[in-house]
């Protein structure tokens, strides 16, 4: 599995690479910006991330706007269904405005809430068909 | 009605959740903790001067992260200081935001203290 973790933050980003390693390959990435280059390069390389987790509140670009350009992306290219990357909000934002946002909107596949558990976010991967 | 005095705990970080996150890698939460000596103090100045120059969206966003973090090591207390700090910076109330910031100091500075003492690992 091709792993994006999007977040600025030492402490929640070194955990989640430590959660998320044992499953794949990681990549991280600092701000939505960094997250939305590494996005497009993984395209560009047919090599798409299987699963990407962002952070909400994200310097130079929110982690809201992110999923809104992945998805419009996925859609200008005609990827659909299982062929378009899992996204997980994983942010300490949890207001009803952006959990609504993130899913309703966004169409992100889960909102965790940190900090993140471990099981949860295993047990959410799971469900998703990324891990047996 | 007298206020009853708040209970504080013992320890201000409670690192049992961290230690089943990272599957009991010390190694892991001493460079965290590495961070978090250095990282704190420099946040709590961040506030310090966003709350000087009346800037709630710089208190807001730097109280957002130390909440995060403070939520990872368990440090329950000081969550919660960082997170009416985090509305105060939303709001814009910056009155609030004075009376918050050194309960937020306090709380950081007995964390710092803690992870100062080398035996930090057999108490948290």
């Amino acid at each position: 599995m091709k792993i994006l973790i999007a977040e600025d933050d030492f402490i929640s980003r070194t955990l989640l690479q430590e959660m998320l390693s044992p499953l794949g390959i990681c990549h991280v990435a600092m701000d939505g910006q960094e997250a939305m280059a590494a996005y497009k390069q993984a395209l560009e390389m047919k090599e798409p991330y299987d699963l990407v987790c962002l952070d909400i509140m994200m310097p130079h670009l929110n982690g809201q706007e992110v999923l809104r350009q992945i998805r419009d992306i996925e859609k200008e290219r005609g990827i659909w269904g299982s062929d378009m990357t899992r996204i997980i909000m994983v942010t300490a934002l949890d207001d009803a405005k952006n959990i609504m946002a993130a899913l309703m909107k966004g169409s992100c596949d889960a909102y965790l809430v940190k900090p993140v558990d471990r099981e949860k976010l295993l047990a959410e991967i799971k469900k998703m068909g990324l891990v047996a | 009605m007298t206020e009853q005095p708040q209970a504080i705990s013992a320890f201000p970080v409670d690192l049992t959740e961290m230690k089943k996150t990272v599957g009991g890698k010390m190694e892991v939460i001493r460079v965290l903790v590495d961070h978090v000596l250095v990282d704190f103090p420099e946040k709590m100045r961040q506030l310090r001067h966003g709350w000087a120059v009346g800037d709630a969206g710089q208190v807001r966003i730097i109280a957002h992260t130390l909440k995060s973090s403070l939520a990872s090591f368990g440090a329950a207390e000081a969550r919660e200081i960082a997170r009416a700090l985090e509305i105060c910076g939303a709001t814009g109330d910056m009155a609030g935001a004075e009376k918050i910031l050194p309960q937020l100091e306090q709380e950081i500075e007995r964390i710092v203290v803690f992870f100062s003492d080398p035996c930090w690992p057999d108490k948290g």
